[in-house]
C-alpha cells in the first residue's frame, strides 16, 4: 500500500472512515439484537448470516483498495 | 424462565405478543429495493455509456465505491429487520408492555397496568390499512394523560377487544 501521495491517502482515509462507521453500526446492531431479541436462536442465526455477508463484501472491498493503492 | 420483558413475573400469563403488521416491513423493504435498483441502473449506465471508465485505476475506484454502497445496503437491510423485530407490544393478564427500539442507541420499555385503563380505541386508516386490516390501538390511562399506542398492529379491533376482556376479568 503506497500512501506517500495525497490521492492515495485520501482514498484510504475515506475508505477506512466509511468502513469503520459501518463496522461500528453492524457490531452495535448485532449486540442490540442479541441483547433484546425475544428468540435468542433467531437473533443468533440472523446475526451470523449478516456477519458472513458483511465480512465477504468487506474483504472484497479491502482487496480492491489494495489493488488501487 | 425466559423473560420477554425485565419485570415479567413467573406466574404472569402472556396473552399476546404483537409487532407491526408485515406490510409495514414490506413498505420499508420496498424503499430499500429502490436503492438496489439505483445501483443496478448506475451500473448499466456506466457499462453502456462510459465503458472506458471501468478500465484501469478509475475502474478500480468505481468498483470500490460500488462495494462500499453494497456494504451500506446490507447494513441498512439488517437494521430495517432489527428495528422491526425489536419493536414489540405484549399483553399479559396484568399489564400492557410496549417495547420500543427508537434508535440503535435508544431502547424504551413502557408498562401500563390493566387496572389503570380508562378507554381503548382502535383505528384503521389508509388504503393499505383497510385492505390488510392493520392500524393503531390507543389505550387511555387513568394514571397519566398520555395515551399508550400500538403502532400499525394487525387486527386492531381484536386487540382492543382482548384488552377490554382482560380488564373486565379483573376484580373491581
Amino acid at each position: 500500500m503506497d500512501l506517500s501521495n495525497y490521492p492515495n491517502l485520501i482514498i484510504a482515509a475515506v475508505y477506512y472512515i466509511l468502513a469503520g462507521i459501518m463496522i461500528f453500526f453492524s457490531l452495535f446492531g448485532v449486540y442490540v439484537l442479541n441483547r433484546y431479541g425475544e428468540s435468542k436462536m433467531l437473533a443468533l442465526f440472523v446475526s451470523a448470516l449478516y456477519i458472513v455477508f458483511f465480512m465477504a463484501i468487506l474483504t472484497q472491498s479491502y482487496n480492491t483498495l489494495h489493488q488501487i493503492l | 424462565m425466559h423473560k420477554l420483558f425485565p419485570s415479567q413475573l413467573e406466574e404472569e400469563k402472556i396473552y399476546l405478543v404483537v409487532r407491526a403488521h408485515w406490510m409495514r416491513l414490506a413498505l420499508r423493504l420496498l424503499m430499500w429495493l429502490l436503492f438496489v435498483v439505483l445501483l443496478i441502473v448506475a451500473n448499466r449506465g456506466l457499462n453502456n455509456s462510459y465503458p472506458l471508465l471501468l478500465e484501469g485505476k478509475t475502474g478500480d475506484i468505481i468498483s470500490l465505491l460500488r462495494q462500499i454502497y453494497v456494504l451500506f445496503l446490507v447494513l441498512s437491510l439488517f437494521l430495517i429487520w432489527v428495528f422491526y423485530y425489536l419493536n414489540v407490544q405484549i399483553i399479559t393478564d396484568r399489564r400492557i408492555v410496549d417495547i420500543d427500539q427508537v434508535g440503535l442507541f435508544h431502547h424504551e420499555v413502557s408498562e401500563l397496568h390493566i387496572s389503570n385503563i380508562e378507554d381503548v380505541t382502535s383505528e384503521t386508516s389508509g388504503i393499505l390499512g383497510n385492505i390488510f386490516n392493520y392500524g393503531m390501538v390507543y389505550v387511555q390511562t387513568a394514571a397519566s394523560k398520555e395515551r399508550f399506542e400500538f403502532d400499525n398492529v394487525p387486527n386492531p379491533g381484536q386487540i382492543s377487544k382482548l384488552i377490554l376482556n382482560i380488564y373486565e376479568k379483573l376484580p373491581h
